[in-house]
């Protein structure tokens, strides 16, 4: 994220996303839970972009939420540039996963980035945060991952200007990362 | 390798940089000198309130067909009933009518305002979406350029929602009456007796405090905003009505339970009342001291005295 180039993209990408998020997801509610797609995208921001772009793309997840969510402003900020840098770090244990494999390694991340948002909430002495059905939510929000995972990631990785991954195994065939 | 422990510190230095960042701005909210933030908050409302007003109506019709297919048992006990509350309701029309009419009379004899009717209001339709599962507020598509306040009370036809927290010129945020934060002051209307009300989170019922262990209180009373001096409710604002009533020796108080007259989760329109309470004049304390007074002249000695 060091030329203009990702920058401009990435600042794109979450433009999008807020409005995608306040136009159409803050309006279908499955099982009454609001899908926060910038939680998503800090997720798949630090599996792609590793630990040190994924703190920056989560902070500016972060930064987003907080434009447009009434909790304590910076309070998102921090929560999901952690979930960025330890999605990196989660990553880089997993250098050769294959799509589905990533995908399901996500799902939990993002669940866990709810999980951290309540335990904000709760360092916070927030009612409003800690009273919330957090696990229906992790729950809601990791099969939401789950499934748009491939186009997040496609997304992503256009955002950040990195290419798809070529595996090669040791036969010689090659497969998209 | 030392390449390696270069980039490790940068790294280091980038998240240690974001999350002192993000601790200074909690900080700066926290302090409440985050006006520059909210202004920046409520300009990008402001800008994407469009986008959630078309997302709404585009989203809205099948949102509601969902519902009907999902909820369709509990829509069709919702009509039985609502249709046995009508019929109730038109029974007691024509009584209503007259109590109506005999407050109307005893007001004109006490030479008093029907205070609550006589204040203006401004209806608002709900924009049913939060951003967040981590909000418990409503939002409202009017805002200060339509007279709304922070502070004003709000209602729905059943009673009271809630109060104005924050204001733009084209919405408004509502802190539900059943947000741990609320507060207001209630009179328990037979017993005539003052308390506090607070909310104890969604779905769950009020507690009014402040009651004492010596007044009767019986489940099914009707609780209404009390209206002291200062509040930014109107006196006669109905809240709720009671459903436990627990004393508290420990306390010296009773802990009376209040169910909310407003179903909170089916708002779609509701009213802000434009209400300003009459602040006090300020008094102002002279904080000089005042001149010792001097001491009183020994009297005159009488004739005779020595």
């Amino acid at each position: 994220m060091a030329s203009s180039g990702p920058l401009a993209r990435s600042a794109l990408l979450l433009v999008g996303a807020v409005v995608i998020h306040v136009g159409l997801l803050s309006h279908v509610t499955p099982a009454g839970v609001i899908i926060d797609p910038l939680v998503v995208l800090a997720v798949v921001g630090g599996m792609v972009g590793g630990r040190g772009t994924g703190a920056s793309f989560g902070a500016g997840c972060g930064l987003a939420t907080d434009l447009i969510v009434y909790t304590p402003f910076g309070m998102s900020l921090l929560v999901l540039t952690l979930v960025g840098y330890l999605s990196g770090i989660i990553a880089e244990q997993i250098p050769s996963a294959g799509r589905v494999a990533r995908a399901a390694v996500a799902a939990p991340l993002a669940a866990g980035g709810i999980g951290l948002f309540a335990c904000a909430g709760w360092l916070l002495d927030l009612a409003h945060v800690t009273e919330a059905p957090i696990v229906r939510i992790a729950i809601v929000t990791a099969l939401a991952t789950l499934v748009a995972h491939p186009l997040v990631e496609r997304t992503v990785r256009w955002a950040l200007v990195i290419r798809p991954r070529i595996v090669v195994d040791r036969e010689g065939r090659s497969r998209g990362g | 390798m030392a390449r390696r422990a270069g980039n490790r510190r940068r790294l280091w230095l980038r998240l240690g940089l974001l999350v002192v960042t993000a601790i200074a701005l909690l900080t700066l909210d926290a302090r409440g000198s985050g006006g520059v933030l909210d202004t920046a908050r409520g300009a990008v409302l402001d800008i994407l309130g469009p986008v959630r007003t078309f997302g709404d109506w585009v989203t809205g019709p099948i949102r509601d067909a969902w519902r009907g297919v999902v909820s369709y048992d509990d829509l069709e006990a919702d009509n039985t009933q609502l249709r046995g509350e009508l019929a109730e309701a038109e029974a007691s029309i024509l009584r209503v009518g007259e109590l109506e009419r005999d407050r109307q009379e005893l007001l004109a004899l006490l030479g008093a305002r029907d205070t609550v009717q006589a204040i203006p209001r401004v209806t608002a339709r709900v924009i049913d979406a939060p951003l967040s599962n981590f909000e418990r507020t409503i939002e409202l598509d009017k805002g200060h350029s339509d007279g709304i306040r922070i502070g004003m009370p709000v209602e729905s036809g059943h009673g009271l929602v809630g109060r104005v927290e924050k204001t733009s010129p084209n919405w408004s945020r509502v802190e539900l009456l059943t947000d741990p934060n609320f507060d207001a002051g209630v009179r328990i209307v037979r017993s005539g007796d003052d308390g506090l009300v607070s909310g104890r989170g969604p779905d769950r019922d009020l507690e009014v405090s402040y009651i004492e262990l010596e007044t009767v209180v019986i489940p099914g009373e009707t609780v209404v905003t009390s209206g002291f001096a200062g509040s930014t409710f109107p006196a006669g604002l109905l809240v709720g009505t009671v459903t436990h009533v627990v004393p508290d020796a420990v306390r010296g108080a009773q802990r009376v339970t209040v169910h909310p007259a407003a179903d909170l989760t089916r708002l779609r329109w509701v009213q802000v009342l434009l209400y300003e309470p009459d602040v006090p004049e300020p008094v102002i304390v002279d904080r000089e001291p005042e001149p010792a007074p001097e001491p009183a002249p020994d009297p005159a000695p009488e004739d005779g005295a020595p």
